[in-house]
């Protein structure tokens, strides 16, 4: 720790920022993504920069524990010129990219305005959202938490986002006494040891939530929170195993209106984790996939919840690249089971990739809205005419029934309520 | 002293300040990954990196060293 501290400035940065899952409307930043993205082997991994942001070197892992330390003394050596990539450090080298020196940096962003990656970094949490802490810890078998706290099985600690659409479902909730499903939906996919590849409600982990009941009773400004959640999965994500979490929550939330202005909640429970990956040899050697793990035994958590401020409130982050890639694939489907040439869609997309992988985010998410806008007005003019056509049927089966049939005449469309 | 207390209050009926006295128990005094001086906000690094000649360690992923797992 001493010598990264002494010998580097340390920077965080959110994979899905860099990798453009995320948008960030600072341009200075997007252009350091993007270099960085050139650069990059995997989504995720350890890069040097010099001080005007160009990329000297990426490692995604080290042949052994003591190749970390020898990798720092490479790198604080490295000059500007050249990326050294390296899958594994020092032995499987990858090709180097030749980078050209970027522009002078900005020193800091403009006055008054935010720093989308510090915003990321604090949760990504949009406006009016509440940003949830969470905290939980192995118990030994006297029921006491584990003492070491650096692997991730045995102390973990998370955040997520509490929706302002959710705080005002369970606001709406509260005088019925029992929470919705999503509420203890959300906690359940967070409430769980291990890291993030064992997480049991998450694709393509083949999770089921067993139980998710919470209820709400009046208890002075607050409403006391009583729940139980319940997790069973087989992991599916860079190994195999399963994971089955079973919590009993006690908490309390306040609320203003419809959003919640504070939470606090606390389980016990117990908590199996197996994940084998067939890992073996040094940890630094196998950094993106994790190693094994086997436990059974007593967890606690707790989650504090608290309004995000708007300072740190992540603009945007409504519809990201990634979601409109998830509406993509439905909407091709249609198209092709429509039996509507591909052929348009086919040509934009072509485009997409390539954009995707120079980290030229802007433009490929142009492209997906291209596409998208395509592929929404095909659906629409369908709907339009299947509309239609139901109105002409339901005209045909009046007059069959000897029924009467009052015509409009009209300057709009059926399908405008202004009309 | 102090843990009777917290077994007495937790013997009651929850208040929200024992909830959060649970889970404030469950916060380690001192966490080895946070011993890093990690930055967030890249413009400050590279600002920080120039005026003291070091290199920039980047570690993206998909959590923050602070908060979340990874």
């Amino acid at each position: 720790m001493r010598r990264v501290n002494d010998g580097f400035v340390a920077l965080a940065l959110k994979a899905t920022l860099v990798n453009g899952v995320m948008r960030t409307d600072d341009a200075e930043e997007a252009e350091l993504y993007a270099r960085l993205k050139r650069c990059m082997l995997a989504p995720q991994g350890i890069g040097v920069l010099n001080g005007s942001g160009q990329v000297l070197a990426w490692v995604q892992m080290f042949d052994d524990q003591k190749q970390i330390a020898a990798f720092l003394d490479h790198a604080v050596a490295l000059k500007p010129g050249i990326t050294e990539r390296y899958m594994s450090f020092p032995r499987n080298r990858m090709d180097d990219r030749d980078v050209d020196p970027p522009a002078a940096p900005a020193e800091s962003h403009a006055k008054g305005a935010r720093c989308p990656a510090r915003a990321a970094a604090k949760g990504a949490t949009a406006k009016g959202g509440v940003t949830a802490r969470l905290y939980g810890r192995a118990l030994d078998a006297h029921g006491k938490p584990v003492a070491d706290t650096v692997r991730q099985e045995h102390y973990v600690q998370d955040q997520f986002s509490i929706s302002r659409e959710l705080q005002a479902a369970i606001a709406m909730s509260l005088e019925i006494g029992r929470l919705p499903e999503d509420f203890g939906r959300l906690v359940a996919t967070h409430a769980h040891l291990g890291h993030i590849d064992v997480r049991p409600l998450m694709e393509p982990n083949v999770g089921k939530l067993e139980r998710a009941d919470f209820k709400a009773t009046k208890s002075g400004d607050a409403w006391r929170l009583d729940g139980t959640t319940e997790v069973a999965s087989k992991q599916r994500i860079n190994g195999s195993g399963e994971h089955i979490v079973k919590l009993t929550w006690t908490g309390f939330a306040t609320f203003d209106g419809g959003r919640m202005t504070r939470l606090v909640l606390h389980a016990r429970g117990t908590e199996r984790l197996l994940f084998e990956n067939g890992s073996r040899g040094p940890e630094a050697a196998r950094l993106p996939g994790g190693r094994g793990i086997d436990q059974e035994g007593g967890v606690r958590y707790g989650i504090v919840g608290e309004p995000v401020s708007d300072e740190n409130a992540v603009e945007g982050a409504g519809e990201s690249i990634q979601e409109k890639m998830k509406r993509l694939g439905p909407a091709i489907e249609r198209r092709r089971n429509a039996g509507r040439d591909m052929q348009p869609v086919g040509r934009l997309l072509e485009k997409f990739e390539p954009h995707m992988k120079e980290g030229r985010f802007k433009e490929a998410e142009a492209i997906l809205d291209e596409a998208l806008k395509l592929l929404d007005e095909e659906g629409s003019k369908v709907e339009k005419v299947e509309s239609k056509v139901k109105w002409l049927g339901s005209l045909d089966a009046a007059k069959r029934d000897g029924r009467p049939v009052m015509y409009f005449l009209m300057l709009g469309d059926l399908d405008d309520p202004s009309c | 002293m102090f843990r009777l207390m917290l077994v007495l209050a937790l013997a009651q009926d929850p208040t929200p300040e024992s909830v959060k006295s649970q889970i404030d128990e469950l916060r380690p005094a001192k966490l080895a990954w946070a011993d890093i001086a990690w930055k967030t906000c890249p413009l400050e690094a590279m600002a920080e990196a120039r005026r003291s000649k070091r290199p920039i360690i980047t570690w993206v992923f998909l959590g923050n060293p602070g908060d979340e797992r990874c």
